[in-house]
């Protein structure tokens, strides 16, 4: 498939594991990013169709990510992603503009999911 | 009964659902199946349970209900879980603890809240340690009786285990009652993937 993805983590293990979900279920061209400034940095060259942030990072909250992703552009597809379910921090990316939340370590169902409700806008 | 004395939102009878958080259904689980899921972390059995009890669909919400080994604070705290009243399965006395070995008070327990909630769903996650403390047909009677509640209240029943602490002949027994997620089989791991919900935003 064409659409481009795009994983925010601090976590090389972490966006591996992603890396083989998303190469698993059809998805070949993954952008890496692992703090703020390099994913702003790669939104911007490489346009992701789906950009998939953890809320947690060392530089800016997950939730800055989004707002500087969406202040680029609206359109951008992200879904938010974190290891804890913090419900607070959910709703905030979710008022950021954050399409979805997915819970880390995530599986190919809940991924596939997610790209198929969200992928084809 | 031993959560008589509990207080408000600690006994299963009372459990109410969890907050909606505005994310997408992720997971189906049919009513009145029991499922076993093939996963050592039981990382996706919770993810599943704490996506069914923080979406709706249809204006349909479930209520939960957690047996485990892991203790509840710590299942508070990770997964944002309130309302879920939650069992904790440890030889340590306590109000919100049962003996391992107590396989009947275990088998009340969540037949009662099959029994008094509608649209349900148990986690029981700690099956190896009920074998290592009681026996593995002990353990497949009870599972039988659970399983016999959820068909007739149409409740929901996941059961996380490691296929690797079970031999062939105990993973046939369990597949015969249970429907099976295996995630280690990508997507084709899960049965009845397609019913998903998009929030409409």
């Amino acid at each position: 498939m064409k659409l481009k993805m795009m994983i925010v983590d601090d976590s090389d293990a972490f966006r591996d594991i992603m890396k083989e979900l998303l190469v698993r279920i059809g998805f070949e061209i993954v952008i890496e990013a692992k703090d703020c400034d390099e994913a702003v940095r790669e939104f911007e060259k490489e346009r992701p169709d789906v950009i998939f942030i953890d809320m947690i990072l060392p530089d800016k909250s997950g939730v800055e990510v989004t707002k500087a992703i969406l202040k680029i552009d609206p359109r951008a597809i992200i879904i938010a992603m974190s290891a804890m379910i913090n419900k607070r921090l959910i709703k905030e990316a979710l008022s950021a503009g954050a399409k979805d939340f997915l819970f880390k370590p995530t599986n190919e169902m809940a991924l596939n999911t997610v790209i198929q409700m969200w992928g084809g806008e | 009964m031993f959560w008589k004395r509990r207080k408000k939102g600690m006994r299963p009878e009372l459990a109410e659902p969890e907050e909606l958080l505005q994310i997408s259904r992720k997971y189906f689980l049919q009513k009145g199946k029991s499922y076993i899921v093939e996963d050592p972390a039981a990382a996706i059995s919770y993810d599943i349970f704490v996506n069914l009890l923080s979406t709706e669909v249809g204006g349909v919400r479930l209520r939960g209900y957690i047996v485990s080994r892991q203790h509840p604070n710590l299942l508070r705290k990770h997964f944002g879980l309130t309302e879920t009243p939650i069992t904790w399965l440890a030889t340590q006395a306590g109000e919100n603890s049962l003996d391992p070995t107590s396989l009947g008070m275990l088998t009340h327990s969540i037949v009662d809240f099959f029994n008094k909630t509608e649209n349900s769903i148990v986690l029981l996650d700690g099956v190896e340690y009920l074998i290592t403390n009681n026996d593995f047909r002990k353990v497949v009677r009870i599972l039988e009786q659970i399983n016999d509640a959820v068909m007739h209240f149409k409740g929901r029943l996941m059961v996380p285990i490691d296929p690797r602490a079970f031999d062939m002949k105990e993973l046939a027994i369990l597949e015969r009652y249970f429907e099976v997620i295996s995630p280690k089989k990508g997507i084709k791991g899960f049965p009845e993937l397609q019913k998903f919900k998009k929030i409409e935003r």
